[in-house]
């Protein structure tokens, strides 16, 4: 469970991750708000580690995510990015953005998604080239829960 | 006559307002749970977010609780806090379900209060178990349609669907919807005759008109948290209308447990218990109805028996629609605005036509305009900043088909009750599933692929959703109608075989539960009984 004091700091790295900005006030709020709700309920001592790399910058977040999207779906990590983003699609200075769909021509938009998709590969590639050893290492050491 | 009705849903308030306009004297217990206020209600679903101090704690909950987090193989969407007064129960009230995940209403309104409004009749194939003649509910549906307002069209799908009532003009479609339509039509024949696919609009509780002192949608967008305008029906409305009978009397806050009846099986009062505890009361009447849904109307029946003979029976027959979530894109869409500020429940119906028509598949589409994001993004097989732009770029053309499978009884699906030493009895289901339901589900979603894939539909692999059983909250056939004398059943006219002074109003009697959305038939089957009353 997180640290009271680095709640904050915790919001501030997955909002940045997710939004490239940092999150309100009122964002951070209501993550301390709802975070009681978002942990797992079969935590991981591997769920600690993607969440000290996310605090690590955006790339690192994203690495952390794309591997725990296939190895740690409903695992502490991909729970709060959730609620990170369930709470930038409901705020009041960020639903718009969140929500809206992109417009334009369909060739512009499929050359967006495509990048989308190929900066994903790579996110989880590398992802799966960090954690994978990291993740293996920890599982070598008696599980303590999560981080 | 005074009738003591159970239960303020879909089925007890038409009753309801039936038997008062008869000059009945009708008393209506229940829990009672009431709907909160509307919060700005003439806000926009885009003006909430930025009109609340807390539009957060609205959406999500104080806490929380609306998020809908990564779960294997779940829904993608999940009731949101503003709608869970709908399902809160009692502190006494237990339920033990195996193999079904049944929710409950003891709201006033009950579980309609959360429904989309999908208002369809029951054709002479669905109807052709039950023991009286179709033309008996036609008088219902139009009953109903008078008094609530229901929008929809004659098109295709009247073939399966009958068009017996008067509709409002249906509600303006969307775009995506326009779309599928007008690529339907051009290729009917070939999808009617290949696939046994129609298409239509959906006909909805939803008014397009204004209709007595409802106003017609404003395309709030709000649709899924709740309409703050009761554009989309709710029985709320229509037990409004009772309490402002002379002969009528609302006594909420009461927890219905049995009944006592005599030697000859005449019921002689109802006990219930205050909600929140204290000392029960009887209360009696000349006639008695039970509509408080198939499995707490049960329970009450089989609560009743177990005091009276120490007997703990066992209802066979239960049923519940399977429902099917299929995802899809339609390309065409993708770079054009998506309106948040408009009706969010499904705009177009389709159908799938079976050898058996009692088989007929059901289905509705609904395009992802103002719904929760997070769900899906988190469900796709990508990190989250790739899953936002891939969801971003393709949100125009997103849309879900929402497939219902007919149920039928089966002895091996059972409601019962398990006496405990302390506190009331709790509810016990077990539903057995249909071992020939892989194979109907299989041939569904493969009919609804193909027929929406030659709409130009993409259907993004391993998106399907197989929700669990009772998710439809369309839940039958425990106490079953039948024109032949059968234990624990009902007449025709809805009076139990058992205890004659007492009506099973709710869809413990369905003989057979069709793929279609149930409640505008228990609306018009409680007319039809309310009609009734009193006539031997």
């Amino acid at each position: 469970m997180t640290d009271p004091g680095d709640v904050e700091a915790e919001c501030t790295a997955l909002v940045r991750y997710l939004a490239g900005h940092p999150p309100s006030a009122y964002l951070i709020e209501c993550y301390r708000r709802a975070l009681p709700l978002a942990g797992s309920p079969a935590p991981s001592s591997v769920d600690g580690l993607l969440l000290r790399a996310a605090r690590l910058g955006r790339w690192p977040a994203r690495m952390a995510d794309g591997y725990a999207r296939f190895v740690r779906p409903t695992g502490d990590y991909r729970r709060r990015l959730t609620l990170a983003l369930a709470l930038l699609e409901n705020a009041p200075d960020t639903h718009a953005v969140t929500n809206d769909a992109a417009t334009g021509t369909p060739l512009g938009i499929g050359l967006a998604v495509v990048a989308g998709v190929a900066s994903s590969l790579v996110a989880i590639g590398l992802g799966f080239l960090v954690f994978g050893p990291l993740h293996l290492a920890a599982r070598l050491v008696p599980d303590r829960g999560a981080g | 006559m005074h009738l003591l009705i159970v239960g303020s849903g879909a089925s007890g308030v038409h009753l309801a307002i039936t038997a008062l306009e008869r000059g009945i004297r009708v008393t209506m217990i229940d829990a009672g749970f009431e709907r909160p206020p509307a919060t700005l209600p003439t806000a926009s679903f885009d003006r909430l977010k930025t009109e609340l101090a807390d539009p957060v704690g609205y959406f999500l909950g104080l806490r929380g609780e609306g998020v809908v987090y990564p779960a294997t193989k779940s829904s993608y969407y999940g009731h949101p806090p503003s709608k869970q007064y709908v399902f809160r129960t009692p502190a006494r009230f237990a339920v033990e379900a195996h193999r079904m995940s049944p929710l409950f209403s003891f709201a006033t309104g009950g579980l309609a209060e959360a429904w989309t409004a999908g208002s369809y009749e029951f054709s002479a194939a669905d109807l052709r178990e039950f023991p009286f003649p179709t033309g008996d509910l036609t008088a219902g549906y139009r009953a109903v349609a008078k008094r609530i307002g229901i929008s929809g069209v004659r098109d295709d799908l009247a073939a399966f669907i009958p068009f017996e009532a008067d509709y409002l003009p249906a509600l303006p479609a969307d775009r995506a919807s326009n779309l599928l339509l007008d690529r339907y039509a051009a290729r009917r024949e070939a999808l009617n005759r290949r696939w046994r696919f129609f298409l239509g609009r959906s006909r909805v509780a939803t008014l397009s008109r204004p209709h007595g002192d409802r106003p017609a949608c404003d395309q709030l967008g709000r649709c899924l948290w709740g309409c703050p305008t009761d554009a989309i029906y709710s029985p709320a409305v229509t037990l409004r209308e009772c309490r402002a009978h002379s002969g009528f009397a609302y006594l909420p806050g009461w927890l219905v447990s049995h009944y006592d009846y005599n030697g000859e099986g005449r019921v002689t009062g109802l006990t219930a218990t205050p909600v929140n505890g204290g000392e029960p009361r009887v209360f009696t009447a000349d006639q008695y109805a039970l509509a408080a849904g198939a499995l707490t109307s049960s329970k009450i029946v089989l609560e009743s028996i177990h005091r009276r003979t120490g007997v703990v029976e066992r209802l066979p027959g239960l049923m519940d629609n399977r429902q099917i979530h299929l995802p899809f894109l339609l390309p065409a869409m993708i770079g054009q605005a998506v309106p948040r500020d408009s009706y969010q429940f499904h705009h177009l119906a389709f159908g799938v036509e079976r050898p058996d028509p009692t088989e007929y598949i059901h289905g509705q589409i609904t395009t992802l305009r103002a719904a929760s994001v997070h769900p899906v993004v988190s469900s796709l097989p990508m990190d989250f900043r790739g899953a936002m732009a891939a969801f971003r770029g393709l949100r125009s053309g997103l849309a879900l088909a929402n497939i219902n499978l007919h149920d039928r009884r089966r002895s091996t699906s059972t409601l019962s009750i398990r006496p405990r030493d302390s506190g009331p009895p709790a509810l016990q289901l077990d539903y057995a599933d249909d071992p020939a339901e892989p194979g109907q589900i299989d041939a569904a979603v493969r009919s609804t692929r193909r027929a929406l894939g030659g709409l130009g539909a993409l259907f993004p692999p391993g998106m399907t959703r197989v929700l669990p059983k009772g998710a439809s909250v369309h839940y039958a056939g425990t106490l079953p109608m039948s024109r032949d004398r059968a234990r624990l059943g009902a007449r025709p006219d809805g009076r139990s075989w058992d205890f004659p002074n007492l009506t099973f109003a709710d869809g413990a009697t369905f003989p057979f539960l069709p793929a279609k959305n149930l409640t505008f038939t228990l609306m018009a089957n409680a007319v039809r009984l309310g009609r009734a009353l009193g006539e031997d």
